[in-house]
């Protein structure tokens, strides 16, 4: 062995260990870069994937806002309600769990056995058990101590006024969104913004919450309020009178509005059948109804009517209107000036023929002036005034009084009603229209309407709602006055409609069953056939039995439209019977309670017409029933 | 002369203060590992009950071994010519029994599903700790004795053992076998062998290795995750993602000590082999880069000592610095890129930070006899010259 293959072995060592450990130290410095490009670039999917896992956000709901009625009485509000929930995956034993909160949630334990099997099924770890329990229900269900088993608070809708319009005020789901009507209209301003808190949670198998991350957390807004044009004391007196006569004459249903004609505000407005809100799931059209008591079996059919039941169809269903429509187009004929007040048509054998087609009235009327017609509800007298009129005349007042358009109110899901362009008439149009057929109009189309002629002829836009309230109950927005659409009639032609021909129908025609002793009301009766919903023709012996009326007549401070659907043929089916006097037990009851001073004479000369002594017979007693019918 | 000395001193010193650092970090780090829901800081200081409490006493014993080891030169395990008692192959004997004894029921203790304790009482003893400064100094002593680069026969005697050794522990410790290989192979590399033996070893190693993937299927699937992680996130790149997760949601300054999350059930094994990736999660790049650089200048000062060292005992000391320099560097960098996903999850503890007692010890021994190596000393102030391995010595090779 000699020194110099030592000194090379030497040489080699002090290269190469000196070598191998710089270039460890160059690995080091390459893992400090990987330090840093672990926090550059795939930095935001890692914290995302941290987010997810730690961090823990449980909404807080806002207070949904309250509804009130014009009076300020609370129709809508909010209460806190435990739910009960649980985790599948913390609970080892599922039947035994469910079998001890069985008996607290009175459910049955099998149901609750399976929900929690559905819910790990599908790998979540968050089921409800039941909402809205009772307070001590819920402590109940704490003191059973069951791991994986919780309760929440959370915030139920009540309506404190039961069934009271509750097509009107709609329904939330069980989550606080507003699904329908004004709920769901208002939704974004009754709902407020719910709140979060954020927090931290551990790895392990309970996951347990660690500490709040407060610059996370946000707090809730609460929801505003509404107050609404609509009375409760009114809504229950025209959901009442609904209810007697679709009860009384064993009809499908029934329809009401209540309007103030100088504001537009809506009063009241409902239906009968009706349901609940506070059990808007159990609802069902068949409730009390007489002509149709056998529950229906089947589930999708019971869930059809439910939805019957909740749609507003004082807003959302169109129906051809008949008699009831004649004064919007006697009214043009007035303001056209085709016709003279003196002026008499021979409608007297009863049928007439305008062109080809032969039109009918339902009794001979004899020789009838213009008041005549109406009052008479002669349908060939109206055919007289439509021939003079044209079919452009005819069309522009309708138009005019706002039919085949949507008023404008703030309600979803409004209907347009039916009015066809002018290019789309028929020869049959000319005389179909004037008396009510081939169009389609909402009940809130027609009262709306109606106001335009008893108001001086202006037609206003109607309105559920009267004030928008913040959270803290300051006023955002107060819908005062009137919101005008347009002059439809002039204030003369108006008001001979008001206080002379509309007068009459009460007086001397179809309307008498309307009529009060302390007011004067005037208005018009409706009798029209249904048709088919997906078929040309009507459906025979099938009714709408209509009433639009108003009071006092020098003055009138409310408008009532009543439309009672399919009664029940041998019992009556003409408005003036079925409709008409629940219009007068309504206004009666509005006049009543705003205390109107009553009209100076009822049966004042001032208001009689000269048409024949059995109409002012009539006026005597003018409750019986009217010999006279429409169309 | 007196200069180089001193600066001899110093090295030995600064390798004390270096080793002291990262063995503080490591205490402060386990304490805010330590800290969980159910245990305040406070709580994990006071209550001797928690595992830290161990920490605590194996970092002060472990020091006081550091230094106290630092005042001897390990040339007392060179080996010792014509002599019978070799304390290298003694040392080597004792790692191999330890080996062994993983296996002999009542002694041998079943951790995370695999036999590498050795239950002694006081401490569980992971055998393999033994085996890495085992043979270190048994190649330290067995090479320095040995004078020539040309291909020596007497060196397919330390690549055998080498490779029975990782053998032994290969199979339930893949990545200590692994390190073990590093480093020796290294230092017969640095001390000479042809590139031609060390690759006619190198075919059977890859073909254990080869094996060992196919027959030990955890091992497969832990290679697999490590390529594609993002694969199965949930499944086999869990480690790695929370791991990673953990490390960037640290970012340059951490969320602050003991307010780490991934402890909190997130990252397993956050207290050993993943204990990197709690610190960087809590003290940020910043907490990892000067643990980074404190290794990094472990390894200068390695380098430095190897220029200093005496050369008078035929290059054992040089080899030991080297040997023991490399299998600290080799360890950090392994459990560094597994921490970090850069390599496959392994089963490597962070040298001097991670959760530990036997391990903490035998680096605290054997990084004290690196610093005693290059202490400078005098045959009359070591009172070593009865056993003759202090002072110049006659050069083995004349």
């Amino acid at each position: 062995m000699s020194g110099k293959a030592v000194a090379g072995q030497d040489r080699w060592f002090n290269t190469m260990g000196p070598l191998i450990l710089v270039c460890l130290c160059l690995i080091f410095c390459f893992l400090f870069a990987r330090l840093i490009h672990i926090n550059t670039y795939p930095a935001e999917k890692l914290r995302r994937i941290v987010d997810r896992q730690q961090r823990s956000v449980t909404p807080v709901p806002a207070r949904r806002g309250s509804v009130f009625d014009v009076e300020g009485r609370l129709l809508a509000g909010t209460r806190l309600r435990p739910s009960v929930f649980a985790d599948p995956s913390l609970i080892d034993n599922f039947s035994e769990t469910a079998r001890k909160l069985a008996p607290v949630l009175e459910l049955p334990a099998g149901a609750i056995e399976q929900e929690l099997r559905e819910a790990r099924e599908r790998r979540s770890r968050f089921c409800w058990l039941k909402r809205g329990l009772e307070s001590p229900d819920a402590l109940a269900v704490q003191a059973l101590r069951l791991r994986g088993i919780g309760t929440r608070d959370e915030p139920k809708r009540f309506y404190l006024m039961g069934s009271l319009m509750s097509q009107t005020l709609g329904i939330v789901s069980r989550d606080g969104n507003g699904l329908e009507g004004l709920e769901y209209y208002y939704d974004e301003h009754l709902r407020g913004v719910d709140g979060r808190r954020v927090t931290v949670r551990d790895g392990s198998r309970s996951r347990r919450l660690m500490r709040s991350r407060d610059e996370q957390c946000v707090d809730p807004r609460d929801g505003g309020h509404l107050v609404l044009t609509l009375d409760s004391v009114i809504q229950s007196s025209l959901e009442k009178h609904l209810r007697e006569a679709v009860l009384r004459f064993e009809a499908s249903g029934g329809v009401g509005v209540v309007m103030s004609p100088h504001t537009g505000d809506v009063l009241a407005m409902g239906q009968w059948p009706t349901f609940d809100a506070n059990t808007f799931r159990d609802a069902d059209a068949s409730d009390d109804l007489s002509n149709d008591a056998s529950e229906p079996e089947d589930p999708k059919e019971r869930e059809k009517r439910a939805l019957l039941a909740r749609r507003n169809r004082a807003v959302c269903n169109a129906v051809e209107p008949g008699s009831i429509f004649k004064p919007f187009v006697a009214s043009g004929a007035l303001l056209a000036g085709v016709v003279d007040l003196e002026e008499s048509f021979d409608c007297g054998r009863g049928t007439h023929l305008f062109g080809r087609r032969l039109m009918h009235d339902s009794h001979a009327s004899g020789v009838l002036d213009f008041n005549g017609i109406i009052a008479q509800s002669s349908n060939i007298g109206m055919g007289y005034l439509a021939e003079r009129m044209g079919d452009e005349a005819i069309y522009n007042i309708v138009r005019s009084f706002g039919f085949g358009r949507r008023t404008g109110v703030k309600f979803p899901g409004e209907a347009t009603g039916l009015l066809r362009p002018l290019k789309r008439w028929t020869s049959w149009s000319t005389t179909s229209i004037p008396i009510g057929q081939e169009v389609a109009v909402t009940p809130l189309q027609m009262t709306s309407s109606f106001c335009a002629i008893v108001n001086g002829g202006v037609l206003l836009k109607p309105r559920l709602v009267r004030a928008i309230l913040s959270s803290d109950g300051r006023c955002d927005e107060l819908r005062e006055g009137a919101d005008v659409v347009r002059e439809v009639l002039s204030a003369e032609v108006a008001d001979y409609m008001r206080e002379v021909s509309l007068v009459g129908v009460v007086k001397h025609g179809g309307g008498k069953t309307a009529a009060l002793d302390r007011w004067q009301v005037l208005g018009k009766t409706g009798t029209a056939q249904v048709p088919y919903e997906d078929a040309p023709g009507y459906e025979p012996d099938m009714y709408i039995g209509s009433f639009v009326g108003a009071a006092p007549a020098e003055n009138p401070v409310v408008v009532v439209l009543v439309m009672i659907h399919k009664p029940r043929m041998k019992l009556g089916y003409y408005g003036s019977k079925v409709a008409a006097p629940a219009v007068g037990r309504i206004l009666e009851d509005v006049l009543t309670y705003w205390e109107i001073p009553a009209s100076p004479n009822a049966a004042d000369e001032e208001w009689a017409l000269d048409s024949g002594d059995e109409a002012m017979a009539d006026v005597v007693d003018y409750r019986v029933e009217s010999s006279l019918n429409e169309r | 002369m007196q200069h180089e000395e001193n600066g001899s001193n110093a090295l030995s010193t600064w390798l004390i203060i270096v080793t002291g650092i990262l063995m503080m970090i490591g205490v402060v780090i386990q304490a805010s590992a330590g800290t969980s829901l159910d245990h305040s800081l406070a709580d994990v200081i006071t209550k001797d009950q928690s595992p830290l409490a161990r920490q605590w006493l194996f970092a002060a014993i472990g020091f006081c071994v550091l230094v106290a080891s630092s005042y001897i030169d390990p040339a007392i395990l060179r080996w010792r010519e014509g002599s019978l008692f070799q304390p290298s192959l003694l040392l080597l004997a004792l790692a191999v029994v330890a080996l062994g004894a993983v296996w002999v029921p009542g002694i041998g203790v079943i951790r995370n599903s695999r036999a590498r304790w050795i239950d002694l009482g006081v401490i569980g003893f992971q055998a393999s700790e033994l085996a890495k400064p085992a043979i270190v100094v048994f190649l330290a002593a067995f090479l320095s004795g040995r004078k020539t680069r040309k291909a020596d026969p007497g060196l397919w005697w330390p690549m055998l053992i080498l490779a029975l050794l990782c053998g032994m522990i290969g199979n339930e410790d893949f990545g200590t076998a692994v390190l073990l290989a590093a480093v020796g192979g290294s230092m017969l590399l640095v001390r000479g062998i042809r590139i031609a033996t060390l690759a006619a070893w190198a075919i059977p190693a890859v073909g254990a290795i080869v094996a060992m993937f196919f027959t030990h299927e955890y091992r497969m699937k832990r290679l697999l995750g490590f390529l594609r992680i993002w694969e199965d996130p949930f499944g086999k790149g869990y480690h790695q993602i929370q791991s990673l997760a953990a490390i960037a949601s640290g970012g340059w300054t951490g969320q602050g000590l003991g307010s780490g999350m991934a402890k909190q059930g997130y990252l397993p094994e956050y207290r050993t082999d993943f204990i990197f990736a709690l610190l960087c999660e809590e003290t940020g790049i910043l907490g990892g880069g000067i643990v980074i650089l404190l290794f990094t200048a472990f390894v200068v000062l390695g380098i430095l000592a190897m220029n200093r060292v005496a050369t008078d005992d035929g290059g054992f000391r040089k080899l030991f610095i080297f040997g023991i320099t490399a299998t600290i560097a080799f360890q950090a960098l392994m459990n560094i890129a597994v921490v970090t996903v850069v390599a496959p999850t392994k089963g490597i503890a962070l040298p001097f930070i991670s959760a530990g007692g036997s391990s903490l010890l035998i680096f605290c021994l054997t990084v004290g006899l690196l610093a005693g190596a290059v202490r400078p000393r005098q045959a009359d102030m070591t009172g070593m010259a009865t056993l003759g391995v202090s002072g110049p010595l006659p050069d083995p090779a004349s």
